[in-house]
């Protein structure tokens, strides 16, 4: 049985008034069956897009996947058609956005979303879906009698238990979930980790984590890709990135953040700020903020090179070099 | 996120974001051309608006009066362009009146808040139950015609949207860090709502104000129409098309041509405050 | 719920009573006399004198508001025509209900052709149908009603003898009135459905609709109209207004006799007592559009009710 989720040379585009945006560069990730990922990056790395290519939720126009495969269980998502696509979302796969507050429908009653989902793809009757609806409520630690109330009577960490409720209201095989905490409260993020990690286990679910935030990540994840301007720039075992951080800028990423275990004198950020999408650099990508930038940086493309088994990184430093661009 | 209130860079980003919309754009030509020709009318117009000449009464359309001559040998095309004037100039003068007070009266509710506000928004309210053109055949019964009562009337009635307007954008800032920061250093009220309430609520006045021109023009030719606001002699959209009304039947320019002109004067003042709102606030651009 | 309503219905009572205070005032301090004018200047002291008694206006203003509110709420009297020297009432009675069912027609057909519009063109931008409901709305929202009626009765009467000009024989005499008073309303409800729905359409929630595999038809009708709907209720509720003023006008165009052509008739012979009954007595239905609004409000926005 192959990888539950492979995605391979994805490329998409933002065609926009001002340009087109480059939001995705042939990335490649794969995500077994449950297996935890954590995809990392800035904001702007196209973690976002990828995501949503995934569901092909895209916001078209202006988004569209101009190149590259993406396979779930086998099957290419691109070849669906949009009938196919439905039963897949929320039903095999599902989705947590970042922001709980505006997640929600708000003229639509809590417990009415959650059975929303269980009825479209579970062949039961309206009164079962209801009365599992009531039941995934409780298991997200809400009372099934606020099922009767609307969004907005909801603080923002009980609303984003009511998101993950939705979400893995069918059992899906992989959960998608984008920044699920990033909006919270420091103390309820914990609790909504907490209660996530509960429930895939329960259900076997395979997670992509997106997040910037790397102790989440260390927290959660077996596996961590991270992402670069629409790229991958390296992806391992949590170990790998971690502790054997090959390149520039996963290294510049753990030194701009407070270290628990090491006493450093002054926390380093990485120089300069993202390239502008419309017009990335030439060669590579990161080349302009790196500190160990060469003159070819900015002429040759870097390809993927394996450091060790399932350790790759897209450097010049490592070798592999692509040639074009 | 949005960026508001940062000085001449935000309005430059305004102006860029306008400049491709090239709907708004040839909108914005094309109303400036008619303000243009509205303020230069009597030296544009090929005839003295309000020449008499008996002899040519109720032509129609021809290469001499190129929209007809009216019941006392009028033309009519210069007529409607000076009439674009009286009706352009009422319309500003009482949108200039409703922003004034509106602005006023809106940051101070919003900012005060208690009993201030109370009363403010209770009078604001009160005056939204009554329609608006109404209240403006009311007010301006009252006040007797004339460009400047009828501005006055037309003015006052549409206080309200711009009271609402300003009272939300005040309470959007209000709790904000830099009006905080503005206070902690003792800075007036009134300097508050002057350099930093205005400021921010600018764009969503200048959209307003495009639209509440369009308004007050459709208000100003209604009044004029039912024989209140500017009478005739003086011409103006609404009192011209009063006027043709008598003589419809036989003789359609007079009542098709000062209609035609309201409605572009209309459509191109909206377009414009569409594109000017999608400039200025680019989440809602699509 | 029902508490809500009953709120809203109560609170029009100081909202007209404050209607009545504000239009009264205005009409008090109107230059002219009315009595002077009623005899046309023509008239001995006596006259004068008994005259001004029976219309109150003798009285100081506290008193003749006090009167004036009293008479409107036990007997529903809107004092004398100034002009006739008949009540207004009188001249009233036959005339509301016309004028009633063409607002209100207006009013209803806005909402059923506007919304509709609206929503079809958002749900399909970017097309054929988009653009000419787009053009349309966008050329109708500059019209004035008055003006149509006139090019209404040039085409329709003059030219094809469809329709009669003027007058209320049969059913037909309302179409054009209708169309010109509800084309400007259908147009800007059609705009502001379009633009309400395409921004509703960009939220998280509708993502998040999409990404538990509802169809796009379910998206649209169930999640995102309801949302909607909000701001264009509240426009409605706001043009109500506009739709039953703008009647007014369109009334006299098409000599129709409802309380409009009377107000119009009115404003020409200076006849302040009738133009404020008809501006209250419309300002009156105003309201009561408004309190449907608050209730309908109250029903798509389940956040209105815990406010």
């Amino acid at each position: 049985m192959g990888p539950l989720l492979e995605i391979q040379d994805l490329e998409v585009r933002y065609f926009t008034g001002e340009g087109v945006v480059e939001a995705v560069n042939g990335i490649n990730l794969t995500v077994d069956r449950g297996e935890n990922l954590g995809l990392v990056g800035e904001t702007g790395a196209g973690k976002t897009t990828t995501a949503l290519s995934i569901l092909r939720l895209l916001p078209d126009p202006p988004g569209r996947i101009t190149g590259g495969s993406v396979r779930f269980c086998g099957e290419e998502l691109r070849a669906k058609t949009e009938r196919e696509m439905r039963a897949i979302r929320g039903g095999k796969i599902s989705m947590i956005f970042q922001d709980p507050m505006t997640a929600l429908n708000p003229v639509i009653r809590v417990g009415e979303q959650i059975a929303e989902v269980i009825l479209l793809h579970d062949r039961i009757s309206r009164a079962e879906a209801e009365r599992r609806a009531l039941e995934m409520l409780e298991l997200v630690g809400i009372p099934a009698e606020r099922g009767m109330e609307y969004p907005h009577q909801f603080s923002g960490g009980m609303k984003q238990r009511v998101v993950i409720a939705i979400a893995l209201a069918c059992s899906p095989e992989l959960l998608i979930a984008d920044e699920p905490t990033t909006a919270l409260d420091v103390t309820v993020q914990a609790q909504v980790l907490e209660l996530m990690r509960r429930l895939r286990e329960k259900l076997g679910t395979a997670m992509v984590l997106i997040t910037h935030d790397l102790g989440v990540v260390a927290e959660t994840c077996d596996r961590v890709a991270v992402m670069y301007a629409g790229e991958v720039v390296e992806s391992g075992s949590l170990e790998d990135i971690f502790e054997r951080a090959a390149h520039p800028y996963t290294v510049g990423l753990f030194q701009s953040i407070p270290s628990m275990d090491e006493d450093v004198d002054m926390l380093t950020p990485i120089p300069g700020l993202m390239p502008d999408p419309t017009r990335l650099p030439k060669g590579c990508k990161f080349h302009p903020r790196c500190p160990k930038a060469e003159a070819r940086c900015g002429e040759i493309c870097p390809g993927t090179v394996e450091l060790s088994p399932g350790h790759a990184v897209r450097c010049l430093l490592y070798g592999g070099a692509q040639g074009k661009g | 996120m949005k960026r508001r209130g940062s000085g001449r860079g935000q309005w430059r980003d305004v102006w860029a974001r306008l400049r491709r919309n090239r709907v708004a754009m040839v909108s914005l030509v094309l109303l400036a051309l008619i303000l243009l020709a509205a303020i230069f009318s009597e030296w544009i117009a090929p005839y003295v608006y309000s020449q008499r000449d008996l002899t040519v009464t109720f032509r129609f359309p021809s290469l001499r009066h190129i929209f007809g001559t009216d019941n006392l040998g009028r033309d009519i095309f210069s007529r409607v362009l000076v009439g674009g004037r009286v009706s352009l100039l009422v319309a500003f003068g009482s949108v200039l009146l409703s922003a004034v007070a509106g602005c006023l009266l809106g940051a101070a509710a919003g900012y005060y808040g208690g009993r201030v506000e109370f009363c403010i928004m209770k009078l604001t309210d009160v005056m939204m139950a009554i329609p608006a053109f109404l209240l403006a055949v009311t007010v301006s019964a009252a006040l007797g015609t004339g460009l400047i009562n009828t501005a006055i009337a037309v003015g006052l009635t549409n206080i309200p949207r711009f009271v609402r307007l300003m009272r939300a954008e005040t309470l959007a800032v209000k709790g904000k860090e830099f009006i905080l920061a503005a206070r902690s250093y003792g800075a007036s009220d009134l300097s508050i709502i002057f350099r930093h309430i205005f400021p921010n609520a600018l764009s969503s006045t200048i959209v307003n104000v495009t639209l509440g021109v369009g308004t007050a023009i459709l208000q100003i030719s209604g009044l004029s129409f039912v024989g209140l606001g500017v009478r005739p002699p003086t011409p103006e959209w609404g009192s011209m098309l009063a006027a043709g009304r008598t003589y419809m039947r036989d003789f359609w320019p007079m009542v098709t041509f000062p209609g035609v002109a309201i409605v572009v004067t209309l459509i191109l003042f909206n377009l414009v405050g569409d594109g000017l709102r999608d400039a200025m606030d680019p989440r809602l651009k699509r | 719920m029902s508490k809500y309503i009953v709120k809203s219905v109560l609170m029009v009572i100081p909202t007209m009573l404050l209607v009545v205070f504000i239009i009264f005032t205005i009409n008090y301090f109107t230059p002219g006399d009315p009595v002077a004018v009623f005899f046309d200047f023509d008239y001995t002291e006596e006259q004068y004198a008994e005259k001004a008694a029976e219309w109150g206006l003798d009285q100081p203003f506290f008193t003749q508001f006090f009167h004036y509110i009293r008479n409107i709420v036990t007997r529903f009297d809107f004092g004398y025509s100034y002009y006739s020297g008949n009540s207004v009432m009188s001249e009233l009675a036959a005339r509301f209900p016309v004028s009633l069912r063409l607002g209100l027609i207006s009013v209803l057909l806005t909402v059923v052709i506007g919304v509709p519009f609206g929503i079809i063109s958002a749900t399909r931008q970017h097309s054929a149908l988009d653009y000419g409901v787009t053009f349309v709305s966008l050329f109708f929202a500059a019209v004035p009603g008055f003006w149509l009626s006139m090019i209404l009765i040039l085409i329709f009467s003059s030219r094809l003898g469809w329709l009669q000009s003027s007058g209320l024989n049969d059913w037909t005499g309302y179409i054009m009135p209708v169309a010109a008073s509800s084309a400007q309303y259908i147009a800007s409800v059609t705009r502001q459905t379009r633009s309400s729905m395409l921004e509703v359409i960009r939220q998280d929630y509708v993502r998040t609709v999409r990404a538990k595999g509802v169809s796009e038809g379910s998206v649209i009708w169930k999640h995102a109209l309801r949302n909607a709907l909000i701001p264009v209720v509240t426009l409605i509720g706001m043009q109500a207004g506009a739709v039953i003023a703008g009647s007014a006008i369109i009334e006299a165009v098409h000599s129709f006799p409802g309380m409009g052509s009377l107000m119009m008739t009115a404003i020409n012979n200076k006849d302040y007592n009738t133009i404020q009954a008809v501006v209250l007595l419309l300002s009156g239905v105003v309201c009561l559009i408004n309190v449907l609004v608050d209730v309908i409000y109250a029903v798509i926005d389940p956040r209105v009710k815990t406010r």
